[in-house]
C-alpha cells in the first residue's frame, strides 16, 4: 500500500482505538477511513498474504520424495497378525 | 471389529488402486495396449462409453485425508504411505527436518514403523476397500502440515479462501 507519513501536528484527525474506524465523507460520499495503526499493520500483512498465495511457487519435488516413489512398492507386507485381523474382519 | 467409519487423520490398511496407464488390459477383450486401442474397443462395442480395465492394486496403510464419505461414490480420499526406513539416511534426515517436499512424517502410528505420507500419492479408495481396524491416528497439527503440503504439491490457488478469511477477520475488528 502506498503510504504517506506525517506528524500529528500536521493534520487534524480524530483519535481511534484498535478495532475502531472513522469513515470520512466528502459531499456525502465515503472517501477514506481512519483506523488505528495496529489495524493498518494487520491490513498490510493480510494484503501481503493474499499476494503470496495468489501465485503459488512452482513445485519442486525433493530428492527424498523421488526416492520414495522409485523405491520398490512391493516390499511391504502386513504382519501375520495383521493378515489374520484383516481376514477375520476383526 | 470397529464399525466406525474412517475419520480424517486415521491410518488404515486399504486396497489402493494404481492409476490406469498404458499398456491397458481390458477385461474380456483382446489385448489393448494404447489409448487408441481402448477407444476403438469402445467405439466397436456398442452404445457404451466405459470398459473394465484390469488394475494393479496394492495393500497399503493409507492416511485418511477427510472423514466424509463421498455421497456419490462411497469413496474416501487417502494418501499412500511408506515406511521411513526404506529411504536412505539422507532422505530420512530431510523428512525429519521437514525439508523433504512431498513427504510428511506421521506421528501416532501404532505398528512400530515410522511412516511418511506421500503427498503426490493422493488416491480415492472405496469404503469397502478400507479395513475397519485403525492402525494409527495422527495429530491435528500433522494433518494441517499434510493439508499445507497438498496445497503446495498441487499448486492450488488459495487467494479466494484467504480473502474470505481476511473478510472475516476485518469483520471481527469492525472494518467490514
Amino acid at each position: 500500500m502506498d503510504t504517506t507519513h506525517c506528524t500529528a501536528d500536521q493534520v487534524r484527525i480524530p483519535r481511534v482505538g484498535e478495532g475502531e474506524a472513522v469513515i470520512v465523507t466528502r459531499h456525502g460520499k465515503e472517501v477514506a477511513a481512519i483506523i488505528a495503526i495496529e489495524d493498518f499493520r494487520l491490513l498490510e500483512s493480510l494484503k501481503a498474504a493474499i499476494a503470496a498465495v495468489s501465485r503459488p511457487p512452482r513445485y519442486q519435488p525433493s530428492a527424498a520424495e523421488i526416492e520414495a516413489w522409485e523405491t520398490d512398492d512391493d516390499d511391504e507386507f502386513p504382519t501375520d497378525e495383521e493378515f489374520e485381523r484383516m481376514l477375520d474382519g476383526r | 471389529m470397529s464399525a466406525e467409519p474412517p475419520l480424517r487423520g486415521e491410518i488404515r490398511w486399504a486396497l489402493v488402486p494404481y492409476v490406469a496407464q498404458a499398456p491397458y488390459a481390458v477385461v474380456g477383450e483382446p489385448d489393448a495396449t494404447t489409448f487408441a486401442d481402448v477407444v476403438r474397443q469402445i467405439r466397436d462395442g456398442g452404445p457404451r462409453s466405459a470398459v473394465d480395465l484390469k488394475l494393479r492394486t496394492v495393500l497399503r496403510p493409507v492416511l485418511l485425508v477427510h472423514g466424509w464419505e463421498s455421497a456419490t461414490h462411497g469413496s474416501y480420499v487417502v494418501l499412500r504411505t511408506r515406511r521411513l526406513s526404506v529411504l536412505s539416511p539422507a532422505s530420512q534426515a530431510a523428512v525429519r527436518s521437514g525439508a523433504a517436499n512431498g513427504l510428511v512424517l506421521l506421528d501416532g502410528v501404532t505398528d512400530g514403523h515410522e511412516r511418511v505420507a506421500m503427498v503426490a500419492g493422493l488416491a480415492r479408495v472405496h469404503g469397502t476397500a478400507i479395513e475397519p481396524w485403525v492402525a494409527g491416528r495422527v495429530t491435528s497439527e500433522t494433518m494441517r502440515r499434510v493439508d499445507e503440503r497438498i496445497v503446495d504439491r498441487l499448486g492450488l490457488e488459495l487467494d479466494r479462501p484467504v480473502q474470505r478469511g481476511i473478510s472475516r477477520v476485518l469483520s471481527r475488528v469492525g472494518l467490514a
